[in-house]
């Protein structure tokens, strides 16, 4: 009988309702976040027990070369890759959602279709595109007179560098332009029409409706940009591993050696400390590109 | 002349005649997204040739299609096992995140008791907590769960990856949900259980659905973890086992077999984004992202 109550209780329907999602939650999100800040400080290599060492890992850190040089590597990458992503996708948002074009439509379906490919297959299909003799990258360029031959572009330390961007773009643009499309969608088209009663042209209907409307979006999209700095990895790891001798390592694949590598001893804990450092440099950036965006904000408001 | 209007008129309405920079424009368009789709075309016709003609020239196109190749990536590179095996993750997945996340955020959306914000916001809040990587650390809790190497392991750690993000959303559509129907329910009779399934739930079916298509595409294209946490190679979803096939080739150069599990592979994904395309793209165009 007071079984019976207790069951239809409000109290028992939310505690049994709640408690599952509670539960996975802290178990398999919160839990590796949290240790997330102790694992740095121990040296565990996944059989025996950790063994707290202190700042030990982080000494042995500022002298490894091997990460800062792959931390540069992520660093080339993001400064290529973003403006590119970022003033490609506003180009093409800003003709398409602007000029309505009938068969804008297809496009967008077609731009935005491989940014959800798997990511297995956009590595290995590149991977493979690559190819110095059978790749089709080689085919188009000796087709249309820049004969490179058999060059295998992957192998060589510098152009290997060069030839990841692409892969990264071409799958990476199209998400952006999806969001420029909705914010620019969203200016009130009296603001265009006033414009161009005044005769102004498609570029100053830009540069002075659309960007600063869409300014907040921007904003939001530069922050997803720079939490998107040490990101490059899978792809990476597939294409090219890091090589040739490092060449293409960043921080990603780096810290996945050290753990998973194929080495002989995991080190964990020296994984995880670069863990943290990531952490702490991109908390670092978050917070002084956000002090900066904001006062550039306040000084166009007074001005 | 009317059609001619709708297709010439930009945002303002105003009608305008087609000026050269619009042929240019369409056309660079056009080329555009040729050289996007170029790399899969590549794929597509490559995995209906022979090795021969795939040797012979990159451009060299089928002379007859060798449909055996997707028989044989099926058969003998193992992919038919791997599909059974993302088939069970994906779809555990999906479902367990469905049921874990449906039922708290019901409760999180239309009761309110003490704690109930403290509660959202724990789990809300570690969105803003970015760039924690977790590779290291999953591995490890994973492991001291005893969950590695299982398919069903991985279920219960994926089903918890888009709890957050996922909670934004759906707690946002509950709470816009009005109360008649579940007070209607009360005067019947109904207990809290039935009230969900029958009156909560539906109403949350066109969210559910759009989180359930992002659920797909995040479990399905997701290589890193099964990479990291299972070991047997006939327990591998498809993504790990193409990779570790395309290791293979070093070997074998049985290319245009291997093309064709990728294009086994990106049929999922295509169908689906050919089916739910606009819940696809509409999710991004918000309107104005406000950090």
């Amino acid at each position: 009988m007071k079984w019976k109550e207790i069951i239809h209780s409000k109290w028992f329907f939310i505690v049994t309702a709640l408690l599952p999602m509670l539960t996975f939650y802290i178990v398999f999100c919160v839990v590796p976040k949290i240790t997330a800040f102790y694992y740095p400080f121990t040296e565990y290599d996944g059989i025996s027990q950790p063994v707290w060492v202190g700042m030990k890992n982080f000494k042995i850190l500022a002298h490894d070369s091997d990460l800062w040089s792959s931390m540069k590597n992520n660093g080339f990458f993001w400064a290529i890759t973003m403006p590119l992503n970022f003033f490609i996708a506003l180009i093409v948002a800003y003709i398409l959602a602007q000029k309505n074009y009938k068969e804008a439509n297809v496009y967008k379906v077609l731009y935005y279709l491989p940014a959800i490919l798997p990511g297995v297959i956009i590595a290995l299909m590149w991977q493979f595109a690559y190819h110095g003799r059978y790749g089709i990258f080689n085919a188009i360029l000796n087709l249309v007179g820049f004969n490179v031959g058999e060059k295998y572009w992957l192998t060589h330390s510098f152009y290997a560098k060069l030839a990841l961007i692409l892969p990264m773009v071409w799958s990476g643009w199209a998400t952006n332009m999806l969001i420029f499309m909705g914010a620019i969608n969203s200016v009130p088209i009296s603001l265009y029409e006033s414009a161009e009663l005044d005769g102004a042209s498609d570029r100053v209907k830009l540069f002075k409706i659309t960007i600063p409307i869409i300014w907040e979006t921007m904003k939001t999209m530069i922050f997803l940009g720079i939490a998107s700095l040490f990101g490059a990895f899978e792809l990476i790891l597939i294409m090219t591993n890091g090589g040739p001798a490092g060449a293409t390592e960043v921080v990603g694949t780096y810290m996945y050696k050290i753990a998973f590598g194929a080495e002989g001893v995991a080190a964990f804990g020296y994984a995880a400390a670069i863990g943290l450092i990531l952490f702490l440099v991109l908390s670092t950036i978050s917070i002084l590109a956000f002090r900066f965006m904001d006062r550039g904000d306040a000084i166009e408001m007074g001005g | 002349m009317i059609k001619l209007a709708k297709e010439n008129q930009d945002q303002t309405g105003m009608v305008k005649r087609q000026g050269v920079g619009d042929y240019a424009l369409r056309t660079l368009l056009a080329l555009w997204a040729l050289i996007i789709i170029l790399p899969l075309l590549w794929v597509v016709y490559t995995s209906l040739k022979t090795n021969q003609e795939f040797f012979m020239s990159a451009w060299s196109w089928p002379k007859a299609l060798q449909w055996d190749n997707y028989l044989r990536a099926w058969k003998e590179l193992g992919i038919g096992k791997s599909v059974f095996n993302t088939l069970y993750l994906v779809a555990g997945s999906m479902f367990l995140n469905t049921f874990l996340l449906s039922t708290g955020c019901y409760v999180l959306a239309r009761f309110k008791f003490p704690g109930s914000n403290i509660i959202y916001w724990f789990i809300v809040g570690s969105y803003f907590v970015t760039g924690l990587n977790t590779m290291v650390t999953g591995y490890i809790l994973m492991r001291q769960l005893h969950l590695i190497n299982s398919l069903t392991g991985l279920i219960a750690y994926y089903a918890a990856q888009p709890l957050v993000f996922n909670t934004l959303i759906l707690v946002a559509s509950m709470k816009g949900q009005p109360k008649e129907l579940e007070e209607a329910a009360c005067i019947d009779g109904a207990t809290y259980w039935q009230t969900f399934f029958h009156v909560g739930l539906p109403l949350a079916g066109p969210t559910l659905l759009t989180i359930n298509i992002l659920n797909f595409m995040r479990f399905y294209n997701d290589f890193l973890h099964p990479l990291l946490f299972i070991r047997d190679a006939n327990k591998f979803p498809l993504s790990v086992a193409i990779y570790s096939m395309s290791q293979a080739m070093a070997y074998r150069a049985d290319w245009v077999t291997l093309f064709a599990a990728f294009v086994i592979m990106m049929l999922p994904t295509i169908i689906i984004y050919a089916t739910f395309q606009k819940n696809m793209t509409n999710n991004l165009m918000v309107g104005s992202l406000k950090g």
